[in-house]
C-alpha cells in the first residue's frame, strides 16, 4: 500500500488535526482527508436568502453565530448575509441555543424563525421542546439539518480509494458507533470514533493502522468515555418522534437522499417551509448555489485541499469570506487559512527534526 | 459546529438543568440524556443541551483500547508481546493506580 488515506467527517477533527499539526505527526505515506463535517458550509443558499428577506421585512430571525455571517450567492437587498441584513436594520437575534430562542419568541410573541442548521449532535436541542411542547406558537423552525453517514457516503464513494474512516465523535454521541457500521461494511474500510483532544486523533490514527495492517474493517470507539454502541437511546426517541428523514440539498455538492430531516406532519404548525412555502429542491431542480468560483463543494466532499481552489487566502481570507468553508470556524478553509494547514505544521516538524 | 464541553450540573428540574461550564459561567441547558442526572454529575454540554453524562468508569474504559493500540506498536517495533504487555500495563498503572484493572 503506497499510500493510506484517512477521511475525516468533523469540522472539530479537522480542527485539531491543522491546529496541533497531527498530521507533520503522522508517517509520509498517510494522508488525513477533511471530509464533510460541517453543517454551516453546507446549508443552502435559498435558506440563507429567504432568511436575509424575512428580516429585512422585520420578522425577528434567530440563528447560531456561525450561520450570522455566512454569505448569499446573489445579495438580498443589498444584504450578503444575515450580519449585514442586520446591518440594514434587520431583526436579526444570534442565540446561544434554541432554549434560549424560545424564551426571547415567547416574551417577543410576535412571528420568527429560527435557521435550524446541525448534524445529529444539535438535533435534540430541537426536537426535545418540539416533542415537548414548549415551543411558542409564533416560532416558526425552518429545518436545514442534515445526516453524517449518508453524506460520508456520498463523499467516500466520490472521492474513492480511503482506507479509513474517524468518525465524528459526538455525532455518533447521539447516533452510537452503530451508525457507522453500514459503511465500514460497504467501503471495507475501518473506522474508529474518536474523541476530540490531539491524543484522541492520534490513538484513533494508530486504531485505523492497526485494522489496516490486520486486514480488518470493524467500527472501534476510542472516545468511550462519551460514545456507546446504541448511541443516546432518548435523543434518538424523540428525533425519531419530530423529525422523519428527506432527500436533501447539500449547499455546492446537490441533493444526497435521505439526508435531511424535516418535522413531521404533527408538528406542522411550526414548520417555516409551510408557513412561508420555502420548496426544497430535487435532484432535477437543483442549481449550484456557491458564489461564482468558489470551490467549498469540492473542499467539503475532500476532492480537493483548500490550497487548490484559487480564491483561497487570495479573495477569500478568514476577515473577509467569500464561501461557506471560510465562514464556520470549523469550515476546512477557515481552519487551514487561520493554522496553515501542512505547509507551517511541517517546517515547524522540519526544525525540530520529528520527521527526519 | 458539533463542539460540546463538559459542565457540572448544579441544578435539575425534569427537562431544565443548570450547569457550571467552571469560570463563573453557569449556564440553563436542557437535559437529554438517557440516564438520570444528579447534582455533581458532569455532562457533555453542545448548543445548551445536555447530550451525555460522563463517567469515570467509562472513562477509565477508554484505556483498555489505549491499551491494545500501545501493545500492537510495540510488537509493530519488533518488542516480544508479552513484554510489550508487561510495559505497557506498568505505565498505565503508573498513570492510573488502582483505578483501572488488569
Amino acid at each position: 500500500m503506497d499510500r493510506i488515506r484517512i477521511m475525516n467527517f468533523c469540522g472539530t477533527h479537522e480542527w485539531t488535526t491543522t491546529h496541533y499539526g497531527i498530521r507533520s505527526l503522522l508517517p509520509r505515506n498517510v494522508d488525513m482527508i477533511s471530509g464533510p463535517g460541517c453543517p454551516v458550509c453546507v446549508t443552502p443558499a435559498n435558506y440563507v436568502d429567504i432568511c436575509i428577506r424575512l428580516a429585512l421585512e422585520g420578522m425577528r430571525v434567530y440563528s447560531y453565530g456561525d450561520a450570522f455571517r455566512l454569505p448569499n450567492t446573489t445579495a438580498v437587498s443589498n444584504a450578503r448575509s444575515l450580519e449585514e441584513a442586520k446591518a440594514l436594520g434587520g431583526d436579526v437575534k444570534v442565540v446561544y441555543s434554541f432554549l434560549d430562542a424560545i424564551k426571547d419568541a415567547r416574551e417577543y410573541g410576535k412571528d420568527c424563525v429560527f435557521l435550524g442548521i446541525g448534524f445529529e449532535t444539535t438535533t435534540p436541542s430541537y426536537s426535545e421542546p418540539l416533542a415537548h411542547d414548549m415551543v411558542p406558537d409564533n416560532l416558526y423552525f425552518l429545518s436545514a439539518l442534515r445526516l453524517t453517514p449518508p453524506a460520508a457516503s456520498f463523499a467516500l464513494e466520490k472521492v474513492g480509494g480511503v482506507d479509513g474512516i474517524i468518525a465524528p465523535g459526538h455525532v455518533s454521541v447521539i447516533t452510537g458507533a452503530s451508525a457507522w457500521a453500514p459503511i465500514a461494511e460497504k467501503f471495507k474500510t475501518p473506522a474508529v470514533v474518536s474523541g476530540f483532544e490531539p491524543l484522541d486523533l492520534l490513538i484513533s490514527v494508530a486504531g485505523v493502522l492497526n485494522q489496516i495492517s490486520r486486514g480488518e474493517h470493524k467500527v472501534e470507539i476510542e472516545y468511550r468515555r462519551a460514545v456507546g454502541w446504541e448511541g443516546n437511546s432518548l435523543a434518538r426517541a424523540s428525533i425519531a418522534k419530530v423529525f422523519e428523514e428527506a432527500d436533501a440539498a447539500w449547499r455546492g455538492i446537490g441533493v444526497i437522499p435521505a439526508s435531511g430531516l424535516e418535522p413531521r406532519k404533527k408538528y406542522a404548525s411550526h414548520d417555516a417551509k409551510l408557513r412561508f412555502g420555502i420548496r426544497d429542491p430535487t435532484k432535477k431542480t437543483w442549481t449550484e448555489d456557491l458564489p461564482e468560483g468558489c470551490r467549498c463543494g469540492e473542499v467539503t466532499l475532500g476532492l480537493i485541499k483548500p490550497t487548490d481552489c484559487p480564491l483561497f487566502l487570495v479573495a477569500c481570507t478568514a476577515d473577509k469570506p467569500y464561501g461557506p468553508c471560510m465562514v464556520s470556524s470549523e469550515g476546512t478553509c477557515a481552519v487551514w487559512a487561520r493554522y496553515g494547514g501542512g505547509g507551517l505544521a511541517d517546517k515547524v516538524a522540519a526544525e525540530t527534526e520529528v520527521k527526519r | 459546529m458539533c463542539w460540546a464541553v463538559p459542565a457540572r450540573v448544579i441544578e435539575i428540574n425534569d427537562l431544565i438543568a443548570k450547569v457550571d461550564f467552571g469560570g463563573g459561567t453557569v449556564r440553563e441547558i436542557l437535559a437529554v440524556t438517557p440516564e438520570e442526572l444528579s447534582v455533581g454529575d458532569y455532562v457533555l454540554v453542545h448548543a445548551g443541551t445536555a447530550i451525555t453524562k460522563l463517567s469515570e468508569q467509562e472513562f477509565l474504559e477508554s484505556f483498555s483500547y489505549y491499551r491494545d493500540i500501545a501493545v500492537q506498536l510495540e510488537v509493530d517495533a519488533g518488542v516480544s508481546k508479552r513484554k510489550a504487555e508487561r510495559e505497557v500495563d506498568r505505565s498505565l498503572k503508573d498513570l492510573l493506580g488502582d483505578r483501572i484493572r488488569g
